[in-house]
């Protein structure tokens, strides 16, 4: 066989001549040789399309060169070998792999909980071991009853099932109605008493009992407080209507007697971190890579992830006993404000969402996308400005929490132990730096490193001049 | 109001004897930068600073006094409320994507990018006043019309087509 990849180089090159001598006497060695009275012709011009004599076809190539990409000679008797075939499918079928990813990982975390389960049940000979703690065997509990398979030889469970149908909805923008209609056709198409979903409100709430929840909080119009009870001493659940502004809590309904719950007028949208990073430690697949950072210190003084810069260092100088345990998490916070209305006619809405993202894991995770937690996204319409901090007490009550200690089931040494978690810093833009840090970053004291000592000045006539 | 600030002390982090320091042609006109960078503080010292601010959580949003003549603060941040916060060196960051976005905004500049330019007329009157580049002034003609001098680092139409 000549090399094929080079045959389009030019015509008459030696190789090109004897490449198609032995094109010619493998068609002519076919079976359609003889049934079709000559060969199909692979030129640039018949495309395969004509069937013309081999003395012709010996001109057209030379004349014309082979079709372009016709590497598998797929018309005159040649196979598709198995491996491009899974090529071509990694190149066009990237959306599709990632939904699969997003399942097969689900798969493991089932997979963890079962090996759980049957590891847990006989008494373990080593005493380092222990049985995970009370809510992370509830998870698991809930993962493994969720995960009868739906009938008989049925290639996927209930749990799958339910997320699958949630993931269309989240994925394709399906409505409600859709859903429904999709559960029900599936509903008839199985066979009797399957484990299928009943509902869409079903399969939500099974997902649901998973844990991972996303907590409404209300807040008042102007942004000045949440409606939010704290562990400590904030108290303020129960409030009607601001302690600042005195604007209405609820919207005004209709006057009559109706036993509907009241609609906030503004609310927040919450998503705990703990059980997020608790997680982290409930699957194998990740808990390993919890501790990349502290077996990992680049030791020549080169800088490839945060563990190596000196604020990282010092952290660990003054607090030895957080630095010791190297599954505490270092978290780091990113804000910035967007319009998820991109239409021009809309009014400007801007919308604030708060990303947590732990600093433990290895590069290539660290900055993925499936480990940067959403906690907070905060309404519009306007930018929150300094009242950011109202919408952050959630956040920072939960790592006030963290920083004392949670306790967690680490699946890999199948130990609890306490988590604790710590904030390294916030990454923003500009103004939102200005947000966040409580130095204003307008007008002549912007510069937050230079502060009062600045020697900026106005300019008389400028508009905007870069300096 | 909507003038913008020149933020002039790049100097100050050069070395004492750095001949830029004395040069008076090249920079503000006229003056020596003499001073040292400004002081570094540290968490603790930050944190003295901040701690009589007053609470977004616990006031609302209020103006504290002298905002904008000898300080800028507008708050003390939540952040202060980790009991971690003040061993912290590095609290806030900004992020990288916008210093590249800024820098390559110049590149409109120097690209002579029609629309996206900022060496406008205004600038070079500002030019007048704060620094000594007589080659980039306006230059006004005999009839009357204002003429911008080209910048020497702009590219001509004919280099920027090759």
């Amino acid at each position: 066989m000549y090399d094929r990849c080079h045959r389009r180089r030019g015509a008459l090159k030696e190789s090109f001549i004897l490449g198609v001598e032995e094109f010619i006497r493998k068609a002519c060695g076919q079976k359609c040789y003889q049934n079709d009275g000559g060969i199909r012709c692979p030129c640039n011009k018949c495309d395969c399309t004509r069937i013309l004599e081999d003395r012709i076809v010996k001109v057209h190539l030379y004349k014309h060169s082979f079709k372009p990409n016709y590497w598998i000679w797929t018309d005159h008797g040649e196979q598709i070998v198995e491996d491009d075939l899974d090529n071509n499918d990694d190149c066009i079928g990237t959306g599709r792999g990632v939904e699969d990813d997003q399942f097969l990982s689900m798969q493991v975390m089932v997979y963890d909980a079962l090996r759980q389960q049957q590891s847990s049940q006989p008494p373990s000979s080593i005493t380092m071991e222990e049985a995970p703690n009370e809510q992370t065997q509830r998870f698991y509990n809930l993962l493994l009853n969720a995960n009868t398979s739906l009938y008989e030889r049925a290639s996927d469970s209930k749990l799958s099932m339910c997320v699958k149908l949630l993931a269309c909805k989240s994925n394709w923008n399906v409505t409600d109605q859709c859903l429904e209609f999709i559960s029900k056709l599936l509903l008839d198409v199985a066979p009797t008493n399957s484990n299928l979903p009943k509902s869409y409100y079903d399969a939500k709430r099974l997902v649901s009992k998973l844990g991972l929840e996303a907590k409404r909080i209300d807040c008042c119009v102007n942004s000045c407080m949440l409606f939010y009870n704290n562990e400590s001493d904030k108290n303020d659940g129960g409030l009607l209507e601001c302690k600042f502004c005195h604007k209405s809590r609820y919207r005004d309904h209709n006057t009559g007697a109706s036993n509907k719950k009241p609609i906030p007028v503004k609310a927040m949208f919450y998503l705990p971190i703990i059980p997020r990073l608790q997680r982290m430690y409930a699957s194998t697949q990740t808990t390993g890579e919890m501790t990349w950072h502290y077996d990992n210190k680049s030791n020549n003084g080169v800088f490839r992830h945060p563990c190596d810069v000196e604020a990282w260092k010092h952290f660990d100088r003054v607090y030895p006993d957080f630095a010791a345990e190297p599954r505490n998490v270092r978290l780091r916070l990113c804000s910035d404000g967007f319009n998820p209305y991109v239409q021009a006619s809309n009014a400007p809405y801007s919308c604030w969402p708060i990303i947590v993202t732990p600093y433990n894991l290895p590069l290539e995770m660290c900055m993925s996308k499936p480990y940067m937690f959403l906690s907070c996204l905060i309404p519009g319409p306007f930018n929150p400005k300094a009242g950011i901090d109202v919408f952050l007490e959630p956040l920072i009550d939960d790592l006030k929490k963290l920083w004392s200690g949670v306790l967690t089931y680490d699946i890999s040494r199948k130990q609890n132990f306490m988590m604790r978690a710590t904030l390294m810093w916030t990454i923003n833009d500009f103004p939102a730096y200005g947000m966040l840090s409580g130095w204003g970053t307008h007008g002549k004291l912007a510069c937050p490193h230079f502060m009062e000592h600045t020697k900026a000045f106005r300019l008389y006539h400028g508009e905007k001049l870069l300096v | 109001m909507g003038k913008n600030y020149w933020f002039d002390s790049h100097r100050r982090f050069l070395s004492n004897d750095h001949a830029f320091r004395r040069n008076k042609n090249a920079f503000k006109k006229g003056e020596v930068e003499m001073d040292g960078p400004p002081p570094k503080l540290t968490p603790t010292q930050v944190w003295n600073r901040v701690k009589n601010n007053p609470k977004e959580t616990e006031t609302g949003v209020q103006r504290i006094d002298g905002y904008g003549e000898w300080h800028n603060w507008i708050k003390r941040s939540i952040f202060w409320d980790l009991p971690y916060w003040k061993d912290n060196l590095l609290r806030h960051n900004l992020d990288v994507m916008h210093f590249e976005k800024n820098f390559f905004d110049i590149f409109n500049t120097v690209m002579n990018v029609s629309g996206k330019i900022k060496d406008n007329e205004k600038a070079r009157m500002d030019l007048n006043l704060y620094c000594r580049r007589k080659d980039l002034e306006l230059k006004s003609h005999a009839n009357g019309k204002v003429f911008k001098p080209k910048a020497n680092k702009t590219c001509l139409p004919v280099a920027k087509r090759s």
